[in-house]
């Protein structure tokens, strides 16, 4: 096995231990106690750090990030997109980071894991554009 | 400036009609890695192979630039546990680590139509000429399935080339895939080129569309190319697809099964349709670099395990189809270019395994002033005769035996003193046939021209006349005939046969009449002339 693929085996695996709730104090030193015992000590620091970029990662993918066009649309926006969260089996705590961003002119933009929805009035102007294109270039009848 | 009022009435139509998207789930991802033209995306886990995957790269940016911006699309080749790797379909460096991207739900495809002739377009089907974007309502995907055989028929159409050598010996019908294979600089794209030029003498019902994909070519080459149809008219049923050597690895590989998509609308459509793919070689060198940029296990001379089946469904493509879907074909004339005239290499076996036979071009017949350089021992048409017309069968077959005992005979031309009166005839004879089957570039032979020619050197005509002299004997002897009698030509151009009634003609008239008009090609002991056949 080459030397990232057992570090990143190995973060998952710690990963995991913490998620059932270990305490983070035992895992790591379970995880030196074992890379000692295999004579891979020198492994160590890209264990952690393989560790540590799975937990990120895994903290980003349960986070729904959640982009406003204006503050004052951030109530209606919230309300909104949780229901779209319901929908796709989230849990009622997945952490919501709402920003804001003038460039959707409008509404709002959520994503989490590996979905997405678009309300943003920046998708209907752009789609707008897309269909005055088309109709300029050829006549539909 | 004209008020257009067509437009004007489509704009307004369409905004009557619009009504601003309803918000639907989208699948997306992330951007993790990006480098050397592939994409590991995070996510999307209901990709699908050969998925177009929108990549965002005007997020954060004002809406007006990104309706400036060209879109940015991949094309998922690796669906692993975690990740998607997406081959890039334009520039790499509009990419950032951490963009999103989005699954299209659609397959590559790229648009097809009538108004893609004329035209040099990229694989995606992008004008590359300076002309208006290529707009079709009609799309078909660059991956299709080749038609199964029961939706096919024999092979039995002739496709003229208007080189004598391969009309007459090496027959190509339409719906066959028939390789030209050689090393550098020995005429390969030179026969193709002139195959297509040829089609402007068929007849415009007759006519085959045809479709030229440069792959990893110079530019310098395409142009010259370009330049060449387009003065001979050619271009008006020709589409050039352009993938250089400067496009990237994806590109490459996605041009011939693009170009394949664009010549299967004409076939379906009951048209004749005629692909020359340059050169599948180069084709096989990016679809390697892809492979391993990939990280897909490298097999032989680092090639991926599925390189024949590359080339396999690409030529299988090609197709004579029954009456029932329409009658249209594709024949195709791929090129592969072999090192040191090694036609047991690996790329090259592949694909004379797959092709339904090769015209072998020789480096050393190329430097000996024999061009086409085509040897005529080793290249074949498996669809043979039945891919020729009834004229060019009548005057063929004894020509290819005299050429097969003259090159058996060949290794003793130097002690030509010491040899029997036959056997000398005999090589003087294949000399005279290996000088009529020299052809210039462009220079196309129209099916009289070369029965007429064949015909008469079979008869021994040129008998008499001096080796260097024999092309121009056979040019004049072909205007001898259509001035003397335009009946035969006419006869040969319409009927597509050479009748017994014809042969007479030409034996006891028109060929007694030309030597008379000759007296310096009259051989002084003419041999009695063989008879009709």
């Amino acid at each position: 096995m080459k030397p990232k693929q057992f570090v990143e085996s190995l973060a998952r695996a710690a990963l995991l231990q913490l998620e059932r709730g270990e305490e983070l104090s035992a895992v790591l030193s379970g995880m030196q106690n074992y890379l000692t015992r295999t004579h891979r000590t020198a492994l160590l620091r890209f264990a952690l750090r393989a560790l540590r970029a799975q937990a990120v990662g895994r903290v980003r993918r349960q986070t729904a990030q959640l982009a406003i066009a204006r503050p004052d649309e951030a109530a209606k926006a919230r309300a909104e997109s949780r229901a779209y969260l319901t929908r796709w089996g989230a849990p009622e705590s997945t952490p919501v980071e709402a920003i804001i961003d003038p460039t959707l002119i409008g509404g709002w933009r959520l994503v989490w894991r590996d979905r997405m929805v678009d309300a943003s009035r920046r998708r209907a102007v752009l789609a707008l554009y897309g269909a005055l294109r088309n109709a300029a270039r050829y006549d539909h009848n | 400036m004209a008020i257009d009022h067509t437009l004007i009435a489509r704009l307004e139509r369409a905004l009557a009609d619009f009504s601003p998207p309803e918000p639907s789930t989208e699948s997306v991802g992330r951007v993790v890695r990006v480098g050397d033209g592939v994409v590991e995306i995070e996510g999307l886990s209901s990709a699908q192979m050969a998925e177009m995957i929108l990549i965002d790269t005007a997020s954060g940016e004002e809406v007006a630039q990104e309706m400036e911006a060209k879109p940015l699309y991949a094309v998922a080749l690796n669906l692993e546990e975690e990740t998607v790797r997406a081959v890039l379909l334009g520039d790499e460096r509009r990419v950032r680590e951490g963009s999103q991207a989005r699954a299209t739900g659609e397959v590559l495809s790229v648009p097809v139509g009538e108004n893609l002739l004329g035209r040099v377009v990229s694989p995606l089907a992008e004008p590359l000429d300076g002309g208006p974007n290529i707009t079709s309502r009609t799309r078909y995907p660059v991956e299709r399935p080749s038609y199964p055989v029961i939706a096919r028929q024999a092979v039995k159409q002739p496709l003229q080339t208007g080189i004598t050598a391969i009309d007459a010996m090496i027959p190509i019908g339409r719906g066959q895939r028939e390789l030209i294979i050689g090393d550098r600089f020995t005429g390969k794209t030179t026969v193709a080129v002139d195959t297509i030029l040829n089609q402007r003498n068929e007849p415009k019902e007759r006519r085959p569309i045809c479709v030229y994909v440069s792959i990893g070519q110079k530019e310098s080459k395409t142009a010259r190319i370009v330049r060449q149809f387009k003065d001979a008219g050619a271009m008006e049923y020709t589409i050039v697809v352009d993938a250089p050597s400067s496009a990237p690895a994806a590109l490459q590989f996605l041009a011939p099964f693009a170009a394949s998509s664009m010549a299967e609308y004409f076939m379906e459509q009951g048209k004749d349709v005629l692909i020359v793919y340059d050169d599948l070689s180069k084709h096989a060198v990016a679809y390697r670099q892809v492979s391993l940029l990939l990280r897909r296990p490298p097999g032989r001379e680092a090639y991926p395990g599925d390189i024949f089946y590359l080339h396999s469904r690409l030529l299988e493509r090609a197709a004579k189809l029954s009456d029932e879907h329409g009658g249209g074909s594709i024949t195709a004339l791929p090129i592969i270019e072999t090192q040191a005239g090694d036609v047991s290499a690996y790329i090259p076996t592949n694909v004379i395994s797959i092709t339904d036979g090769q015209i072998y071009l020789e480096g050393d017949l190329f430097n000996k002033g024999v061009r086409p350089a085509i040897n005529v021992g080793l290249s074949v048409s498996r669809v043979g005769s039945s891919a020729q017309t009834k004229a060019m069968k009548a005057v063929a077959s004894k020509m290819r035996i005299e050429l097969a005992q003259f090159r058996e005979l060949e290794a003793f031309a130097q002690f030509a003193s010491d040899l029997d009166v036959a056997t000398r005839a005999r090589l003087e004879k294949g000399q005279r046939l290996v000088e009529l089957l020299k052809q210039g570039k462009a220079e196309h032979r129209t099916l009289f021209e070369q029965v007429v020619m064949i015909y008469a050197a079979n008869q021994g005509v040129f008998d008499g006349v001096p080796i260097e002299e024999v092309q121009r004997a056979a040019r004049e002897l072909v205007g001898f005939v259509k001035a003397r009698d335009v009946e035969i030509q006419k006869h040969i151009d319409e009927h597509r046969d050479f009748p017994e009634a014809v042969q007479r003609r030409l034996l006891e008239d028109v060929f007694p009449a030309f030597l008379e008009a000759h007296p310096k090609w009259k051989q002084e002991s003419s041999p009695a002339p063989e008879g009709v056949h």
